[in-house]
């Protein structure tokens, strides 16, 4: 018998809606997206210059899972192409290791990453042993990782487990010496402000990471002899290898705003045996006068978060919260929009997870889904929304302006161009 | 010939067959374009959470006009759904969906991790659909097989079969036309539908709706009212589905894609006779209007005639493309075709001699090469190559190489985005490829091409 539209079965709604509820609560304990650690490790290699290789072992739809047009080495990406066939009858090991034996023979990288997928992981398919003999046979490092979308892993979870990997595979260093910046934003070219003020100071800074690293860059992470990181909470792996090793971790804020930078350098300065303090002076003196020059007052700036699946390291450090400070600084006021079930439990969450960063007490609207931003947006007539880019419609659907999630430049030479942007957006409507 | 041929045994495959492609998108990306194309549809995807991004990452970087995430959901499967069984959740999820967003039509794929567990979804769709207000389409979407364009295609043959074909047609002079690849809303879509409209009332024929094209799902259907089916060759992959679903209850006039001079006219020809429309008038229109393009493109043609450029496109595009590049005077070196849903060399030397362009002996073909070739054969011939007309993915990947790899007298090559997906290239205002004033749009964005790198001291 054919059954009546659910929009006129109120039973069957109200069923259906507790099963979504249910559903979500699996994951509303932290405050970032769930991720495919196939799709976030691919996403974060790509875009890592180096000799290295990456396979994934999978059907060729799996590569679909990340960019392909803004990554520096997708010409290192391979799929082993498994059909339907293969993997019915489990004959998946043999287009493995014929791809795993032409990479290392012709290509001689310093390292191979082979991937798992959802489909092997359905079938169990034992690729391990298969990386471990062609590794053996040829001589080429290659380090395979049990990645699928089946696991809900958190993007800070999935970084941090490849990062570790790739710590783990990297040389150890006899003596250790130099700095390491972790999770610190770094331009795709050149050098970020506290690696010229380092170098500047005459203190030599080993590696720069993840953003901007380079292959090399992560194979001397094990030889300095300290790491600053951001969100230190976030990198528990990488950041035990690196102390058995010997290191030291200075932990250091997000450096967007004025005090985060003031305290970053701070940090840094602590860490280099007081080198720092009189190179950063004179523009932490300039960053502080332009935020004083800046008067905003009673603007009402909503915040988004839990909309990026994106594997940013600088979107998921401090759980997504890490630009709140520097909108706070410059006088706005501040509320949370959190992209998450309406339900009491994920809003006991979400109030536990706040209060541990410290803003338990910023108002905070949960919303469930994109789809539901723009009715949101204009009950509560912000005037600026920061949201992830891929939902700017809704913004401009409320007629608010809007600032894409990361907007704001980090360190102190984006203080000034910070408020300015942020001025001009308050001055006017879309 | 630089693929290994199918059936190939494994320990015979060369590295190439496994890296990275330029057109590395599965039939789950054709079917998310299908439903963005239509205004008010909803995709579900029964899927892991990576799955997701086939869908959505690469087409809101390829369109600003539209948001892409607003109308499509997931099951939210995991392990734990895996072991308990997973297709019941799709209810569920297909209530709660149609009851926030309301839409029109609802899309409903899995993925091969699900199928492997021996779920029937098509089922599972078909038992809860009756539970919803819209039409629910199960589309199968698996990505061990096909390509973005099979996707799409095979998506607009599902539509087309929800169709009501067996009443005669309320609009018997209307020309439908299923098969166009609508991937934004942008300036270089709607400049494309107006160019089909003038094409077909220049043939004398009256324009009917366009699969797809941006509008409800209502406003799709109304093509069953139509007396004629022009099909765009983006219908290939199933082509022989749509004649069957049609059961010859409609004429279908097969046509290549109107670009250039050439193609707009022997579009023109071809509808027109398909039609039993006055060829004659139709072609004396075409030569009125190409000379037209002629005469404004004169003082500007000299500058485009003699460059060099590789293109990377797929195949009906590439075909077009040569074919108006030859008439520029722009001479094709590389040619590579993007995704294998319509063939290789063969098909793609076929598709150009339609077109009454020269032949593909001058230009070295590559069938649906890995970003490694594309990026090393551009390479080989960066000494005297001017230009790439490729995807985002190909111009990102030859990027890479750096610029001391590319330069030529201080310069990088210039760089034209075309096709899936584009970075850069984005339409405010109408920017028609296809049709006469198609080659306006082609010819200023050659001459305003950026380039890779640009010292900016060359001699102009």
């Amino acid at each position: 018998m054919r059954r009546p539209p659910s929009s006129i079965d109120p039973e069957l709604a109200a069923r259906d809606e507790a099963f979504w509820r249910r559903q979500e609560k699996r994951r509303e304990r932290g405050m970032g997206q769930p991720c495919c650690t196939q799709s976030g490790v691919s996403w974060s290699l790509i875009d890592v210059p180096g000799d290295f290789a990456v396979v994934v072992h999978g059907e060729y739809d799996c590569t679909n899972c990340f960019h392909h047009h803004i990554g520096r080495s997708a010409r290192r990406f391979y799929s082993t192409r498994l059909t339907e066939a293969q993997l019915t009858r489990g004959e998946t090991a043999a287009p493995l290791r014929r791809c795993l034996e032409l990479i290392a023979r012709e290509e001689r990288p310093p390292m191979v990453v082979v991937l798992g997928t959802c489909p092997v992981e359905v079938i169990g398919d034992p690729f391990f042993d298969v990386v471990a003999r062609v590794s053996a046979e040829t001589g080429v490092p290659m380090v395979p990782m049990r990645t699928s979308g089946l696991k809900l892993t958190s993007q800070r979870e999935m970084l941090d487990w490849l990062y570790a990997t790739l710590a783990e595979n990297a040389p150890a260093a006899a003596t250790l010496s130099g700095v390491n910046l972790f999770g610190l934003p770094s331009p795709r070219l050149g050098v970020s402000e506290p690696v010229r003020l380092l170098r500047h100071a005459g203190v030599n800074v080993r590696a720069s990471l993840p953003q901007g690293a380079t292959w090399d860059d992560w194979m001397a992470v094990r030889q300095a002899a300290v790491t600053a990181v951001v969100d230190r909470s976030m990198f528990p792996r990488v950041l035990s290898l690196l102390e058995d090793g010997g290191q030291r971790i200075v932990e250091v804020p997000q450096p967007v705003g004025v005090e985060a930078c003031r305290q970053l350098y701070a940090g840094l300065d602590e860490a280099t045996d007081g080198a720092l303090a009189g190179v950063v002076e004179r523009e932490l003196s300039q960053a502080q006068s332009a935020l004083e020059a800046t008067r905003i007052q009673g603007r009402r700036v909503g915040i988004a978060i839990r909309m990026l699946n994106a594997y940013k390291v600088e979107a998921l450090v401090h759980q997504g919260l890490g630009e709140v400070p520097a909108f706070l600084e410059a006088g706005l006021d501040v509320e949370l929009l959190i992209q998450g079930a309406p339900d009491p439990d994920a809003e006991k969450a979400f109030a536990a997870a706040l209060d541990a960063r410290g803003f338990g007490h910023l108002p905070r609207h949960i919303f469930p889904g994109p789809w539901a931003l723009p009715a949101l947006l204009k009950q509560q007539r912000y005037d600026l929304v920061s949201i992830a880019d891929s939902s700017h419609h809704a913004a401009l659907e409320a007629d608010v302006p809007y600032l894409p999630t990361g907007a704001l430049r980090p360190y102190l030479e984006g203080v000034a161009g910070n408020l300015r942007m942020l001025s001009e957006r308050l001055g006017s409507r879309r | 010939m630089n693929r290994d041929r199918p059936g190939v045994a494994v320990e015979a495959l060369s590295l190439e067959h496994f890296r990275l492609r330029g057109l590395e998108h599965g039939r789950l990306t054709g079917v998310s374009i299908a439903v963005h194309a239509i205004a008010d549809a909803f995709l579900l995807m029964h899927c892991g959470v990576g799955c997701k991004h086939k869908a959505t990452s690469q087409l809101s970087t390829h369109d600003w006009g539209r948001g892409v995430v607003e109308r499509e959901g997931w099951t939210e499967v995991g392990d734990a759904e895996l072991i308990a069984g997973a297709a019941d959740r799709i209810g569920p999820y297909l209530r709660s969906w149609a009851r926030r967003v309301e839409p029109g039509l609802m899309v409903v794929i899995s993925v091969t991790f699900l199928d492997l567990t021996g779920d029937d979804t098509k089922f599972v769709v078909q038992e809860e659909a009756p539970t919803v207000d819209p039409d629910v389409i199960y589309i199968e979407a698996a990505g061990h097989k096909g390509d973005l364009h099979l996707g799409y295609a095979t998506a607009l043959l599902e539509l087309v079969r929800r169709m009501d074909w067996r009443a005669p047609p309320r609009r018997p002079r209307a020309v439908g036309i299923v098969g166009y690849l609508f991937d934004r809303y942008e300036g270089d879509h709607a400049g494309n539908l107006r160019q089909l409209q003038r094409l077909l009332a220049d043939t004398g024929l009256e324009a009917g709706p366009v699969m797809l094209s941006g509008v409800p799902w209502a406003d799709v259907q109304a093509i069953a009212e139509c007396g004629l089916i022009v099909q765009l060759p983006y219908m290939g992959p199933r082509a022989k589905g749509l004649r069957r679903a049609l059961r010859s209850r409609r004429p279908v006039i097969d046509t290549m894609l109107p670009i250039g001079l050439r193609g707009s006219t022997r579009w023109m020809q071809a509808v027109a006779k398909g039609a039993g429309a006055d060829v004659r008038r139709a072609t004396l229109k075409a030569a009125a209007r190409a000379r037209s393009v002629e005469v404004r493109l004169g003082p500007f043609a000299a500058r485009l005639k003699g460059l060099k450029v590789a293109v990377f496109a797929d195949l009906p595009l590439l075909a077009g493309l040569l074919s108006l590049l030859d008439e520029l005077g722009v001479h094709v070196v590389v040619a590579g075709i993007r995704g294998h849903s319509f063939g290789g060399r063969a098909e793609l030397e076929t598709a150009v001699t339609a077109y009454g362009a020269p032949g593909l002996d001058e230009i070295e073909v590559l069938e649906d090469p890995s970003l490694q070739l594309g990026t090393t054969t551009i390479a080989t011939h960066i000494g005297h190559l001017d230009g790439v007309l490729a995807s985002s993915a190909e111009i990102n990947a030859l990027a890479t190489l750096g610029q001391e790899a590319l330069h030529r007298a201080g310069r990088g090559p210039f760089v034209v985005e075309v096709g899936f997906p584009c970075k850069r290239y984005h339409a405010v205002s109408n920017q028609p490829a296809y049709g006469f004033l198609g080659v306006f749009t082609w010819a200023q964005r050659l001459l305003d091409a950026p380039r890779l790198w640009d010292s900016g001291l060359d001699a102009g």
